[in-house]
């Protein structure tokens, strides 16, 4: 008996060449059914039908034109989870969305959902963050499909905060190119000529691959350039048709992905950089987004006691242990410098000078005028025009581009050699005035964290010790949310902390928390995040997302009933129009109230166990305690903590 | 004396300037801010080892979040980390209140006198004067003993 796949290969060409008219009521020639009703199709045969009738039917009862014209043996989309899988993504986060319909089932069923998994998410922002939170612990890109021009639209903000944090996403947008094969409705107004121009000022690179050996070869691109410092989202479109079309011939072959190797910064610049440190009285290290891994802060580390300099956060990556005498802040010691080493530092100009946010937006050096500034980094490197992310420009007197990570083992190198044998005794000298004044600033953190103790709503410092108290003996990751007295907290892990949005788009924290704390479940930590209550509300069907996929993380809702940021904002501009008597400007369009928002309701009817609103301190203990059981067993836990403004 | 109140009235500009850089910041005023009854409520229900907040009664402290003063400071006058400096307990002596009020150094917006009486100003100081002392860090089983730990409060990120 011939196969179906026999047949096809004789007479796919002429039902490939054929129109395939459709015949609603399937009457033959027209005429009336068995009902009686008159059929649509008045039409004779067509020759592809005319083959159907004539064909044996196989044994499931289908001639070979009939299987031609119903099903797909080996769908494209099948190969594309093939590159996938040889990419090593582990998961593909998505809204769901037809454009991409032919992958979703490829990557259930062919590929058995399993790495890549298809993770069901509630909003197309909440699928791009949870991957921008993911490569941040997993150190490799999450893919994202998304729905066409609606779902990219929908996810465009998560872009623009992972593009801002440097991180990796490979977004596939689906889409469908070739006109006449869209379906009408709907097809037409989620598909564009230029799919990826929408993010393209914020993203490092698209493509639109109309072909499987495109497609390879594009995904494996996007991948690498993804993951070349700096790092950043990629766009595949993902055409539709391409996806749900048969494989003709022999798949194109996978190239190997080979290891991506950093940017080094010009050997020549660091000598003199280090020359420059080396000479320095009192230098002092500003990192930015540095450590991606725990060999970028061990190296920084290694850098700081060569020199013994001061290392001053900036934010962006947990970059330097803060149970290390040098881990200090800044202020004065920026203002005594007399060499800055910024390193992947995004905003050098407001480490040297303050703006003060005063009618006339005064602006002060804070830094000596004859400081020497020294930039190593990569930020160069992938600016856009469009979006101003970049910061105001800071003249350096030398600026190395090159992964800062990647290159400060030749800085600490050349540290080394150039220090004098004599002197030692100066670097001796630092070490003990900063090892003083670490310890001074840890015991006066230890008393500002008594102050408002018992304070109901409950004091941030009382919530971070607490909290602390609860998860220090573990292998603990803060995957969103600030400490309010870290100087209490050991944070001497890469994974420690995280950094924020980057964009400081509202929406990230929910969101990059669940995807951070997917990636944490795999190597066995705690994940815990202090969850701003607007933050939440942007798109909380996440909390859901975490349930449903049995990802454990402690949510604790830092809930100010407000977006306080603003509430300060519209203050200030209520007094400094001195009207600002009653507070109204400030409330109006910025606090929560009547109603309050019940969190922890909210968190129950999306599936996730939850305590709230705490209000009492002496609660927070107890509360935190059965919270960290749920999430022992493998589940999220949120609990909401009416709390300080600040 | 005059010495000691630019000292410390110093200390509290450096503070600001400081804060400055961080780009947050304001004071303000949120009357109805949604907290005050439910705070009260739970410091009626509060566990043995909450004291009852008596200064939630002072005659000042609705001037005090009326005038959004807890936007910044909290309110219990205990800071709010990178937005307000702590201004209680034992707070400046007034005169050098009223003057950071009124003509505030760094980032924090001024309140003139027609926003802010002289009379309010009295009551919101008489209240932040009114808050207790702080418990003693050594004496609060979660501060007490910590023996590990950093010292800065933006390294880790």
């Amino acid at each position: 008996m011939a196969t179906r796949r026999d047949f096809l290969k004789g007479v796919a060409a002429i039902g490939a060449a054929s129109s395939l008219p459709a015949r609603v009521g399937a009457g033959p020639s027209g005429t009336e059914t068995d009902t009686g009703r008159a059929t649509v199709s008045a039409a004779p045969p067509s020759r592809y039908e005319a083959v159907m009738e004539l064909e044996t039917p196989d044994e499931e009862g289908y001639t070979e034109a009939e299987a031609t014209r119903y099903f797909v043996e080996h769908p494209a989309s099948d190969f594309m989870v093939d590159v996938i899988k040889k990419l090593g993504i582990e998961y593909v986060a998505s809204n769901p969305g037809s454009s991409f319909r032919g992958l979703q089932e490829s990557i259930v069923t062919y590929g058995g959902n399993t790495r890549p998994e298809f993770l069901t998410c509630l909003h197309e922002e909440s699928a791009v963050a949870m991957g921008h939170g993911y490569a941040k612990i997993a150190y490799k890109p999450m893919a994202v499909a998304c729905h066409g021009t609606v779902g990219l639209q929908h996810a465009a903000m998560a872009v623009y905060n992972a593009y801002c944090d440097r991180a990796p996403v490979i977004i596939l947008a689906g889409n469908h190119v070739e006109a006449s094969g869209r379906r009408p409705g709907a097809e037409w107004s989620h598909s564009a000529l230029d799919c990826a121009k929408l993010v393209r000022d914020f993203t490092k690179w698209d493509d639109i691959p109309l072909s499987l050996t495109h497609f390879v070869e594009s995904v494996v691109r996007a991948y690498r350039i993804a993951m070349t410092p700096p790092m950043g989202p990629v766009v595949i479109v993902l055409d539709g048709h391409l996806q749900e079309e048969e494989i003709k011939g022999a798949v194109p072959p996978i190239p190997p992905l080979t290891a991506v190797i950093p940017p080094h910064g010009d050997t020549g610049a660091l000598r003199e950089a280090a020359r420059l440190l080396v000479a320095a009285q009192n230098p002092v290290i500003l990192p930015g987004r540095v450590a991606r891994t725990a060999a970028g802060m061990e190296r920084l580390v290694e850098l700081a006691e060569a020199l013994q300099a001061p290392v001053v956060g900036t934010g962006g990556r947990m970059n330097f242990p803060n149970d290390h005498p040098l881990s200090q802040s800044g202020g004065r010691l920026i203002r005594e410098a007399d060499v800055i080493l910024g390193l992947e530092l995004e905003d050098f100009w407001n480490s040297v000078h303050d703006m003060r946010d005063l009618p006339h937006r005064e602006a002060v050096r804070v830094a000596r005028e004859d400081v020497k500034l020294i930039s190593l980094g990569v930020g160069d490197l992938a600016l856009k025009a469009n979006y101003q992310n970049f910061q105001r420009f800071q003249p350096v007197d030398l600026s190395i581009s090159g992964d800062a990570e990647a290159t400060l083992p030749f800085l600490t190198e050349e540290v080394r050699r150039l220090t004098p044998a004599d002197g030692r005794s100066r670097l001796a000298e630092r070490a003990e005035r900063f090892r003083v004044a670490h310890g001074q600033a840890r015991e006066q953190a230890r008393r500002d964290a008594a102050h408002g103790w018992n304070s109901s709503p409950v004091s941030m410092a009382r919530v971070s010790l607490e909290l602390w108290h609860q998860i220090k003996a573990r292998d603990w990751s803060l995957v969103a949310g600030n400490v309010a007295v870290s100087g209490l907290w050991t944070i001497n892990r890469h994974y420690h902390r995280i950094g924020g949005s980057g964009g400081a788009g509202v929406g990230y924290a929910a969101p990059a928390s669940v995807g951070a704390a997917l990636a944490n479940r795999a190597l066995g930590r705690f994940s815990v995040a202090i969850q701003p209550d607007g933050d939440l509300m942007y798109a909380p069907g996440v909390l859901w997302t975490a349930a449903h996929h049995n990802i454990p993380l402690l949510s604790v809702v830092h809930n100010n009933r407000a977006y306080h940021q603003e509430v300060m904002h519209l203050q200030r501009m209520a007094l400094r129009r001195q009207r600002g008597a009653d507070g109204l400007a400030a409330r109006v369009g910025n606090t929560f109230q009547d109603p309050f928002i019940d969190y922890a309701t909210l968190a129950k009817g999306l599936g996730v166990w939850s305590e709230g609103p705490i209000t009492n301190p002496g609660d927070l203990g107890p509360a935190l305690r059965r919270a960290i059981d749920v999430v022992d067993r493998g589940e999220p836990a949120l609990l909401d903590v009416v709390c300080q403004p600040r | 004396m005059r010495k000691t109140t630019l000292a410390i009235l110093g200390a509290l500009v450096c503070g600001l300037l400081v804060l400055g850089a961080s780009g947050l910041v304001a004071m303000g005023a949120a009357p109805g801010s949604g907290f005050a009854q439910e705070e009260q409520d739970a410091a009626a229900n509060a566990s043995p080892d909450v004291p009852a907040q008596e200064a939630a009664v002072h005659p000042g402290r609705e001037d005090y979040v009326q005038m959004g003063c807890y936007q910044c400071h909290g309110y219990e006058g205990h800071g709010g980390g990178s937005a307000g400096p702590r201004i209680a307990p034992d707070p400046l002596a007034y005169d050098a209140f009223a003057r950071i009020v009124r003509r505030p150094y760094g980032v924090m917006p001024a309140y003139s006198p027609r926003v802010l009486s002289d009379e309010g100003l009295k009551r919101i100081y008489e209240y932040v004067k009114s808050i207790p002392a702080s418990p003693d860090a050594s004496e609060l089983p979660l501060l007490a003993g910590e023996d590990e730990g950093g010292s800065d409060v933006s390294n880790s990120s």
